[in-house]
């Protein structure tokens, strides 16, 4: 019965690398890094689809500032002593790219326009939970940085449950509910992760406690030093009295 | 005696290192990040009802009774196809009622796909806007979920499934679950 199942290996299943979605051109190339050591590793990676919807309008940007850098770059080197006019050409493009470039930071949050909530109140709870929630796509991001189309499901389904009067606890349940304890970045404090919270804060304190034994101990010692004897402080005394005159 | 003891505390931290430092290898080989295991496991499964792509639809409720296959899939998603022939063997075989949900796709689309590579299911449910996905916590596709005769999920694969998988994993959970 089992051998009947038993096929070919999918070796192509296994040649093809994960295709993680990218956000922008630092995760794409991140991406393909990340792609090359699995494929050096040969490391059998189920490939996956992945939902994914990546951030064009920031992209865009992207190319825009640099196409300006480079045109200043141009400029630069073909007009480098052709006096002060060209030169403030250069510092306005440059500053026009840094504006730019400081624009595309700004705008660069996933949460689209239609899926902001009416109520500012509860559009700001939405953004604060959002932003402890961790992307199950994209898993350093979290929803609401990432622009992956599941993101954008989970953002939608928190705005729902806070529409629907839930409090951000239960809100945030309704989420781990579905994706587990993993799309909290923040572990939660319970027994299982006591170590985790805990072990730094203890260790530091053992290091303290064990300097300090160590550092009492070494003062105990000197302390402890034998007082002079009666013929011993009269000898003292007279080299005292000697180096006095 | 004593000496002894007082080395062996100096070596204490780099044992303590160490040790540590072998957690961390072993977590770190210890498999894929991204395969997580379902939250839901060993619980009810959502309850779903979806329209059918090709006449019968796919519900929970309807499920229950005897353990069943649910395949998430969608024919905008490649790996899904890398499984496919698997999930045609799987229902040539008979091993298991494999049901389909196609998630965020296009009916003709996934019409298109199944009569090109054949049709493995029992039924096609349509999940147009994935929310029977995101309840059952799907964050990619392909995923393939058992749930057994009262409707709890008690195994979730992630990504297509491969023949390993099903011989060593799928089969014997369904022969636990009573399934010949």
């Amino acid at each position: 019965m089992t051998g009947a199942i038993m096929g070919r290996p999918t070796a192509e299943a296994r040649a093809i690398p994960r295709t993680p979605p990218a956000a922008g051109l630092v995760d794409r190339v991140g991406a393909m890094i990340r792609g090359f050591v699995a494929a050096a590793e040969a490391k059998a990676l189920p490939p996956r689809h992945r939902d994914t919807e990546t951030g064009t309008s920031n992209l865009a940007l992207t190319f825009v500032v640099a196409s300006l850098w480079r045109r200043g770059n141009t400029f630069l080197f073909h007009t480098r002593n052709n006096g002060l006019a060209s030169g403030l050409k250069i510092v306005r493009r440059g500053c026009l790219a840094a504006a730019l470039l400081l624009l595309a930071n700004l705008t660069s949050q996933a949460v689209e326009p239609s899926e902001q909530l009416k109520n500012p109140a509860l559009e700001a709870r939405a953004r604060t939970i959002s932003s402890g929630l961790r992307c199950l796509v994209c898993q350093n991001e979290t929803i609401d940085e990432s622009s992956a189309g599941l993101a954008h499901d989970i953002r939608i389904l928190l705005r729902e449950r806070l529409t629907a009067g839930d409090t951000d606890e239960q809100a945030v349940k309704a989420i781990v509910d579905r994706y587990g304890e993993f799309v909290l970045l923040d572990p939660p404090v319970q027994p299982a992760t006591y170590v985790l919270w805990f072990g730094p804060v203890a260790i530091l304190l053992a290091g303290l406690l064990g300097g300090m034994i160590w550092l009492r101990r070494r003062s105990v010692t000197t302390e402890a030093a034998v007082p002079l004897s009666p013929d011993e402080r009269s000898r003292l005394d007279t080299i005292l009295r000697e180096a006095d005159r | 005696m004593k000496a002894g003891l007082r080395n062996l505390l100096f070596i204490l931290p780099v044992m303590l290192f160490l040790a540590l430092a072998g957690y961390f290898v072993l977590a770190l080989r210890s498999g894929d990040p991204h395969e997580l295991p379902s939250a839901l496991l060993n619980k009810e499964a959502p309850r779903f009802a979806l329209a059918g792509l090709n006449g019968a639809g796919v519900a929970r409720d309807a499920l229950k009774g005897g353990p069943v296959l649910i395949n998430f899939f969608a024919s905008w998603c490649v790996p899904c196809r890398i499984e496919h022939p698997l999930l045609m063997r799987l229902a040539e075989h008979d091993h298991v009622p494999l049901y389909g949900i196609d998630y965020k796709d296009q009916p003709e689309d996934a019409q298109r796909l199944l009569a090109q590579f054949g049709d493995p299911y029992r039924a096609v449910g349509l999940d147009r806007d994935g929310r029977v996905g995101l309840d059952f916590g799907v964050y990619g596709v392909p995923e393939t979920y058992v749930l057994d005769s009262t409707g709890r999920i008690r195994k979730r694969f992630v990504g297509p499934l491969t023949a390993q998988q099903v011989d060593k994993e799928l089969l014997p959970l369904l022969k636990e679950l009573g399934r010949p």
